[in-house]
This record gives C-alpha cells, sequence and structure tokens, in this order.
C-alpha cells in the first residue's frame, strides 16, 4: 500500500472526469482504469469513488445510468455531461496551473 | 435556480427512496467486487475464494464505505433527526409516569389558551367591528344615552364623517305569522342601517331608504331562524305576511344563517324603521351607529358631531335644556362588548398564566428527569458527542412532548370552548366561535414555544457544570449518589415553590371572574316571578286602555 500515492484533496473529481471523457463506464471500470493509466500508483479507495461519483452526479457533471456491461452484467454507467466536459476543462487548467507552481518551488535550490 | 431545485428534490428523494437507493449502491458494490476478483483470478491466477478475499479486502469496510456515501447523498442531519426522534419517542415510552403528567399537564395548558385564543380571536377581534362607530348623547364622562329623530336626521343631513349612518329601535312585540301570536324581538332598522353594517338579506331585497317614508307599506326583513320556523323552508318567505303587534307587515329579504343580531342587538324580525316628523326634541331611544368614511377617525367624527351638536341642539332648546350635551361618538366595538369584553381580556391574562405554570413545571420535570440521566450524558460527551447534539437529543425529546401535548390540547381546547361558551358571559357572536385553522396554528405555536424552552432549559443546567467528577460518581455507585439526589429532591421542592404563587395568582384572577359576572343585585329575587306582557298599541291606544287590561 505504501507505494501507492495518496490522493490529493479535490483531485479525484478531476480524475473521475478524465476516465469519462472517452466514453461512458460502470464504477469497477473507472478504478480500473485510473490504476492502469497511473501504472497502479493510484488505487482509488473505493470508500472514496462512490460517495464523489455520487456528489459529482448531484453537482450535474455526471449522468448514471443502468445498462449492461461487456461482460454481460447489469451495471450503472456515468456518462459525462456537457457541463460536466466544461468542469473538465476548467479543473484541468486549473490543476496545470497549479502543479507547474509546486514543481516551480521544489526546483528551487 | 433550477439547479438548487434539482439537488433539492434529489435530497429528499435520497431521503424517501433510502432503501432503494441502498440496493441500488449495494447491487453496485456487488459487481465491483465480483469484477475484481474476477481481474485478479486473470492476472495473478489467483484461486476464486482468495481472489474474492482479496477484492474485499481492497475495497474497505462496506459498512464504514456505506456511511461515507449517505454522508455524500447530504442526508445525514435528517437520519440523526428521525434517530433523535426515535430515541426521544423510547425514551419517554420507557418512563410513562413522567410522560403521561408532562403530557397531561401540557394538553391542559395549550388547551385553555387555544380554546380561549378563539374566543377572543372571533369576539374581540371581530373584523366586523372595524371602522364602525355607535354616536351616543354625554353630558359627563359616564352618562350616555341614546338619540331621538331630531339627531338622527340631523346627522344624515350635516354629518361629513360617515360613508353610511343608520338607526335601529328595538323593542319587544307580538308577532305572528297566521298562527298564534308571541312575544319576539323587533329591531326597526332603516336602510343605512343595514348598508353601515354591510349586511344584506340572502333572500329578497334588503330595506330601502322608500320603506322609511311614514305611509309606505309596511315591510320587514326576517332572521334565517324565525324564517324557518313561521315558515318551514327560508326559501319561500319572500312575500309572505307576519303580524307585528297587530300592524301586517310583508317579508321582502331573509338575513344570512349565522347573523342573529346586529350592533350587538338581537332580534327575530327587522320591520323598516318609519320615523315621523319630530315635533319636540324627545322621546330618545334611537341606536345609531355610523361606518367612517375613508380618511375620518372617531377623533375627527367626535369634533364634527361637537360642531353639529352645537348648531342643532339650541333650535330645540325649548323641549331639552340640557346644553352640556354632545353628540358623541364610539367605536362599535367597544360600546358592544363593553365590561365583557374586558371579562374575556381578564380571563386571557388568566389562561396564559396557567400556561405559564404548565411549561414551567413541564420544564422543571425535564429538569429533574436529566439530571436522573446526568451519568448517561457525561458518557455521551466523553464518547464525543458535542453540546449541540445532546441540546438537539434533549430538545427532539421536549418538542415531542410538546407536539403529543399539543394534539392533546387540541381536544381539551375543543371542549374547554364548549364549556365557556355555555358558562361564559354573553357576548356577541361567542357561540360562533370554533377551532379553526388559526386555532390549530396557534397551539402548534405554543407547543414549539414550549417544547424549546422545556428542551434547552435543563441543557442549560447541565452544561455549567463539569461533567467528569459527574461519571466518577456515577462509576463508583449505580444509580444516582446521594448528593445528586439531594440536589434533584431540592430542584423538586423549588419547582413546587415557584409555581405555587402563579397557581395562586391564576386561581384569584379566575376567582374574580367569577364574582364579575355575579354581583349581588342586592335584594333576594328568587320568590319574585315577572311577567312581561306586550300591548300592540294599534288594539290599546293610550294609557287608560293599558291601564284597563
Amino acid at each position: 500500500m505504501d507505494d501507492r500515492a495518496d490522493l490529493l484533496q479535490g483531485t479525484l473529481d478531476l480524475l473521475i472526469l478524465k476516465t469519462l471523457v472517452l466514453g461512458p463506464l460502470h464504477g469497477w471500470a473507472i478504478s480500473k482504469r485510473l490504476r492502469q493509466l497511473s501504472d497502479e500508483v493510484l488505487d482509488v479507495g473505493q470508500g472514496s469513488l462512490y460517495p464523489a461519483l455520487y456528489r459529482l452526479e448531484d453537482q450535474g457533471w455526471i449522468r448514471a445510468e443502468w445498462g449492461t456491461s461487456p461482460e454481460g452484467r447489469r451495471a450503472k454507467f456515468y456518462t459525462l455531461t456537457a457541463a460536466g466536459r466544461k468542469q473538465f476543462a476548467a479543473e484541468r487548467s486549473q490543476w496545470r496551473l497549479f502543479s507547474t507552481a509546486v514543481e516551480q518551488v521544489l526546483k528551487a535550490t | 435556480m433550477s439547479h438548487w431545485l434539482r439537488r433539492l428534490t434529489r435530497r429528499f428523494r435520497a431521503f424517501g427512496h433510502r432503501e432503494i437507493l441502498d440496493r441500488e449502491l449495494a447491487d453496485e458494490v456487488r459487481l465491483h467486487i465480483q469484477l475484481e476478483a474476477e481481474d485478479l483470478m486473470r492476472t495473478r491466477g489467483l484461486a476464486p475464494e482468495e481472489a474474492r478475499r482479496q477484492a474485499l479486502i481492497r475495497f474497505g469496510g462496506v459498512d464504514r464505505f456505506t456511511e461515507a456515501h449517505h454522508d455524500a447523498r447530504g442526508v445525514r442531519w435528517l437520519e440523526e433527526l428521525l434517530q433523535d426522534f426515535r430515541y426521544a419517542v423510547r425514551g419517554l415510552l420507557h418512563s410513562p409516569g413522567f410522560s403521561i403528567s408532562a403530557v397531561s399537564i401540557l394538553a391542559l395548558g395549550i388547551g385553555a389558551s387555544t380554546a380561549v385564543f378563539s374566543a377572543v380571536n372571533t369576539v374581540l377581534l371581530d373584523p366586523n367591528y372595524d371602522h364602525l362607530v355607535r354616536i351616543y348623547q354625554q353630558n359627563s364622562p359616564t352618562n350616555l344615552w341614546t338619540l331621538s329623530t331630531v339627531d338622527f336626521r340631523a346627522i344624515e343631513a350635516q354629518q361629513r364623517s360617515f360613508s353610511a349612518v343608520g338607526a335601529l329601535r328595538s323593542g319587544e312585540v307580538a308577532l305572528s305569522a297566521g298562527g298564534e301570536p308571541r312575544r319576539a324581538q323587533s329591531g326597526w332598522a332603516t336602510a343605512g342601517f343595514f348598508r353601515a353594517l354591510g349586511v344584506g338579506p340572502v333572500l329578497g331585497r334588503g330595506i330601502e331608504p322608500s320603506d322609511e317614508i311614514v305611509g309606505a307599506p309596511p315591510v320587514a326583513v326576517i332572521g334565517y331562524r324565525f324564517a324557518v320556523q313561521a315558515f318551514g323552508d327560508d326559501t319561500n318567505a319572500v312575500g309572505r305576511s307576519i303580524t307585528i303587534d297587530g300592524v301586517v307587515h310583508v317579508v321582502i329579504g331573509v338575513l344570512p344563517a349565522d347573523i342573529n343580531e346586529l350592533a350587538g342587538r338581537g332580534a327575530q324580525i327587522w320591520p323598516a324603521l318609519q320615523l315621523r316628523r319630530p315635533e319636540r326634541r324627545g322621546p330618545f331611544g334611537l341606536l345609531v351607529i355610523g361606518r367612517l368614511a375613508q380618511n375620518a377617525t372617531v377623533e375627527s367624527a367626535k369634533q364634527d358631531l361637537a360642531g353639529l351638536s352645537e348648531r342643532i341642539f339650541p333650535e330645540w332648546a325649548a323641549s331639552f335644556q340640557d346644553r352640556s350635551a354632545r353628540l358623541t361618538p364610539y367605536a362599535l366595538r367597544t360600546a358592544v362588548l363593553g365590561a365583557s369584553g374586558q371579562m374575556l381580556g381578564l380571563f386571557s391574562a388568566a389562561v396564559a398564566l396557567v400556561l405559564l405554570i404548565a411549561v414551567a413545571n413541564v420544564a422543571s420535570l425535564m429538569l429533574v428527569r436529566v439530571t436522573g440521566r446526568g451519568r448517561e450524558i457525561a458518557l455521551r460527551t466523553v464518547l464525543g458527542a458535542t453540546r449541540g447534539r445532546l441540546l438537539r437529543l434533549l430538545v427532539t425529546e421536549s418538542l415531542t412532548l410538546a407536539a403529543v401535548g399539543a394534539l392533546a390540547g387540541i381536544a381539551v381546547g375543543s371542549l374547554a370552548l364548549r364549556a365557556l361558551v355555555a358558562i361564559g358571559p354573553h357576548l356577541p357572536r361567542l357561540n360562533e366561535a370554533r377551532l379553526d385553522g388559526r386555532a390549530v396554528a396557534f397551539a402548534a405555536g405554543l407547543a414549539l414555544l414550549a417544547g424549546l424552552v422545556m428542551g434547552a432549559y435543563p441543557v442549560m443546567f447541565l452544561l455549567r457544570r463539569d461533567l467528569a467528577p459527574r461519571l466518577r460518581e456515577g462509576e463508583r455507585t449505580v444509580g444516582a449518589g446521594r448528593r445528586t439526589q439531594l440536589i434533584r429532591g431540592g430542584f423538586v421542592v423549588a419547582e413546587f415553590a415557584l409555581s405555587l404563587p402563579l397557581l395562586a395568582g391564576a386561581g384569584l384572577l379566575l376567582n374574580s371572574f367569577l364574582r364579575l359576572s355575579r354581583v349581588d343585585p342586592g335584594f333576594d329575587f328568587r320568590p319574585i316571578l315577572t311577567v312581561r306582557v306586550s300591548l300592540p298599541s294599534t288594539r290599546y291606544p293610550g294609557d287608560s286602555a293599558i291601564s284597563e287590561y
């Protein structure tokens, strides 16, 4: 567990939105994709994934629908809404600003 | 805006459909764990059992997860409220003695207040009295009397303060509608009288100015109750004849069923008042009322009428010598309700005291109860309950009590109101007082207030103390320690000491109320029987004929 990074407050929303940009996914697939994309560094605690999904739905950034997964199972799929797309773009640029700034501070000698 | 609305409906859905949401969530979680296990089997070649175990470990505690999810739904406070409510109900059921006494005390207090509120609301705050005045003649602060034809005609012709004025002469008559004549109250009224009051017949027409001319065919508006008694049905009363003191009148209209009195005078029939041209200042006997015009006040009307008095009275000085008398308007509400209205006010004060005592009593009972639960509360505090949370717990309990008290109180109030109508003083419209929506809202408001006071009062006591020694004491001795018992006993004594003067005050107020309504007339009236006979002036003209009878 120690080799996995703790998620910074607020970044989880951004990451979830990112995984959904390419298309609808269900909960497990979201966590799987996050792990794959981050080379197993980012492991979203499931205790925070689903509440986060609910929160995002509450904000109107994603939409949930029951459907059938590629494995042929009934699953709840999350889709990015138009508002969610806008939110993602905003959060991404904010994150970039933030991470560059942090990096710059750390590089200073 | 719509965003907020959507979120709000989602919140309520989250609360209302909690089970569905939880089931959906459980489905989602089950699928997640299943897929994770299969993934582990594929990638690491684990046995199914082991894969499932690993998947569960990775997922973390399911219960904790559900909690977190509930938090995200934003309904935690609502769930806590429900939890508090259940806890309160359980606690109250656990000590039925306390609950029953608290609820009965509250029911009495709230019930009595609600009943009196309804009475006051109907009688004292009757909006029908707004903008209406009664005009008296007055020559000293306490000497008021009625008006004569001269006065009324002068007011009609010269006043500038009223949009309508009218006169009423009431008296007892022999009334028959074809059958045996019987005694009845009659109120001869002018057209302006009805117009000023804003009252009109539901059937037929009202009295017109042309009906007031001496010599016009006699007509009468009749009350609903008399219409039903005499003609069986109000619908076929119009056009029928009734005989009033030997004079045949034609019925032209029927008043609404709920009107039995006008300007505080009760009557079954309301014939048109025909005033003969006056030859002297008297006789008096007219009740004159006026509806204030748009920008007129009682004060401005008083000046208007004073000026009018100074112009008129000298003209008739030959038949009336009192130079100090003035026509003076008084608010009709005061004129009609008079001392009885004051009595009702007094009664409200008494009942307010009773309510205060009730709340104080229950608050003290709560305090005693909470002190008894000191250890439980200390434990809760030590375990991390915040003061706000404790306050909420206790206030929820007292609000629950108050709500039950209010429900019982409304039942008590309805009985009390009936009793008040039956034994109370005769007041216009008192028998129309009902426990309506306003009364229920009043009771609910009282309950809310009482609940908050009763819940917060013990907590304030409790929070001031250091809780740690209490906990230690609780650990050492099972149940309440000797000191605690002493303190609790002291509270009970203090409670009685506080409520006794209040109770005495309320009792004295009630007593003076009853005395007021039963003033000794100064002689023993029990063996005296009075008989009143109305002699129609048409058949018994002059004093000699009457004394012969």
